[in-house]
């Protein structure tokens, strides 16, 4: 009895993962609901759209009204020769590829006068908790400043590389 | 099948999924404190297991070095007693904190979590199943997802446009987040090359699941050979080594399905 409730479980999950993997949008959002815990696999690997450009996040403190120069919030680091074996980046850098590619498409499916509401989703506090995470305790907790941040687009490594900003973020006290 | 065929792909299988638990594990304890909201973001989703916060920052880091020393030991009893009751409880106890760690970690996850957490749950459930169910049925379901995974990965990719032309390797690669500069480099100066190396990942992916068709186990073994060189080059170039300590659990499983498979429809 066992063995075919098992054999049942098993097939009915495989037959779910092979209809998920259609691209077709009505049928993956009516499985999406069953999908607790997200355990259904989507096995798309850099296709169709791969990721040509890297996402940056910069931010910037105003002191008293003053804004200060824009500043990177830096997560890439230089390559290591054992990346192919041990590699932790991996994780937050993908962490905030999907913050950053999130969040512009939430803010432009909020309605004109709702826009303020992308305070509350969970992908732009992610993205401040993590700056605010990096700024000295003395830089903190001081009424008269306030920080904000933008999401830039950028195409290659080089210096002189395409940019866009693809969001920019309300000001919020740093207390 | 021989039954020690079953039993060596099954002993096979479970060991690099733990080796590759005990990786990914120790990789995430290394993560620096600061970039633990880009990880484990709080939302709502998240709120059905907030009852016991393994996550919470004082013990977060202990938590995934416990995994880690956990899948190490159950990868070593396998070898001594597979399938022993010590053995079982210790591999439904990762399960069980894998699945909460899978669960809290609701961004930035890829292809090779997702396999490794399937592989936990089937390899756990199927300890309920009787006789040689308790291996063969496991296997069957990982070696099914790996097929679906590599058709899936390989169709996405024949019906990209910017793949089918060929120059797309390039600019993934010149990318930090991705990237490895020197040989961007040299792809944009060699587009052939570049133009071969897309067109190569693609079959190489297709060719799995075509090749597990067709009754020629050497073909099936290169194709399985071919696309281990390609999580290969992934994880020296671009740093994504999980595949290559995920995917090939599911070669064993593969291995059995096929000659399982092929074994049914000559009888």
């Amino acid at each position: 009895m066992n063995n075919y409730c098992i054999i049942g479980i098993l097939g009915i999950f495989t037959g779910l993962s092979i209809f998920y993997q259609f691209k077709d949008k009505i049928h993956r959002e009516k499985i999406q609901k069953w999908n607790k815990g997200g355990l259904l696999p989507y096995y798309s690997f850099f296709a169709p759209s791969p990721l040509t450009s890297d996402y940056r996040v910069i931010y910037r403190i105003t002191n008293n009204g003053n804004p200060a120069d824009f500043k990177e919030f830096v997560i890439h680091t230089s390559k290591t020769w054992y990346q192919g074996l041990f590699n932790s980046f991996k994780y937050y850098n993908k962490g905030l590829i999907d913050l950053c590619r999130m969040l512009p498409k939430e803010y432009q499916k909020l309605e004109k006068d709702l826009k303020n509401l992308i305070q509350i989703s969970p992908n732009y506090i992610g993205i401040l908790n993590a700056i605010i995470g990096t700024i000295k305790p003395q830089d903190r907790y001081d009424e008269n400043k306030e920080i904000e941040f933008a999401i830039v687009k950028t195409q290659d490594t080089t210096a002189d590389r395409d940019m866009s900003v693809v969001f920019r973020s309300f000001k919020h006290k740093l207390l | 099948m021989d039954g020690t065929i079953l039993l060596s792909c099954y002993i096979m299988s479970s060991f690099i999924l733990l080796l590759s638990s005990a990786i990914h594990s120790l990789e995430l304890f290394a993560v620096k404190s600061s970039f633990n909201d880009l990880i484990y973001f709080k939302s709502s989703k998240s709120s059905n297991l907030q009852l016991i916060n393994l996550y919470h920052p004082n013990i977060k880091n202990g938590f995934h070095l416990v995994l880690a020393i956990l899948s190490l030991v159950a990868a070593g009893l396998l070898i001594v007693q597979p399938l022993s009751l010590l053995y079982k409880i210790i591999f439904l106890g990762i399960t069980l904190l894998y699945f909460y760690s899978y669960e809290k970690r609701n961004i930035g996850k890829g292809g090779a979590d997702q396999v490794r957490i399937l592989a936990f749950l089937s390899f756990s459930l199927c300890f309920l199943a009787s006789g040689h169910f308790v291996q063969s049925l496991p296997l069957f379901f990982m070696g099914v997802q790996l097929l679906l995974a590599y058709s899936t990965s390989g169709l996405a990719k024949l019906f990209s446009a910017s793949w089918r032309k060929g120059h797309v390797l390039a600019d993934i690669l010149n990318t930090n987040s991705y990237g490895t500069k020197s040989f961007a480099s040299y792809l944009k100066t060699h587009p052939r090359v570049e133009k071969f190396c897309s067109h190569s990942a693609i079959v190489a992916m297709l060719l799995v699941p075509v090749a597990f068709c067709i009754p020629i186990p050497e073909l099936f073994y290169l194709s399985l050979l071919g696309m281990l060189c390609f999580h290969i080059a992934t994880a020296i170039l671009m740093g994504l080594n999980d595949f290559l300590y995920t995917f090939p659990l599911t070669y064993p499983a593969v291995y059995y399905l096929y000659h399982a498979f092929h074994h049914f429809l000559q009888a």
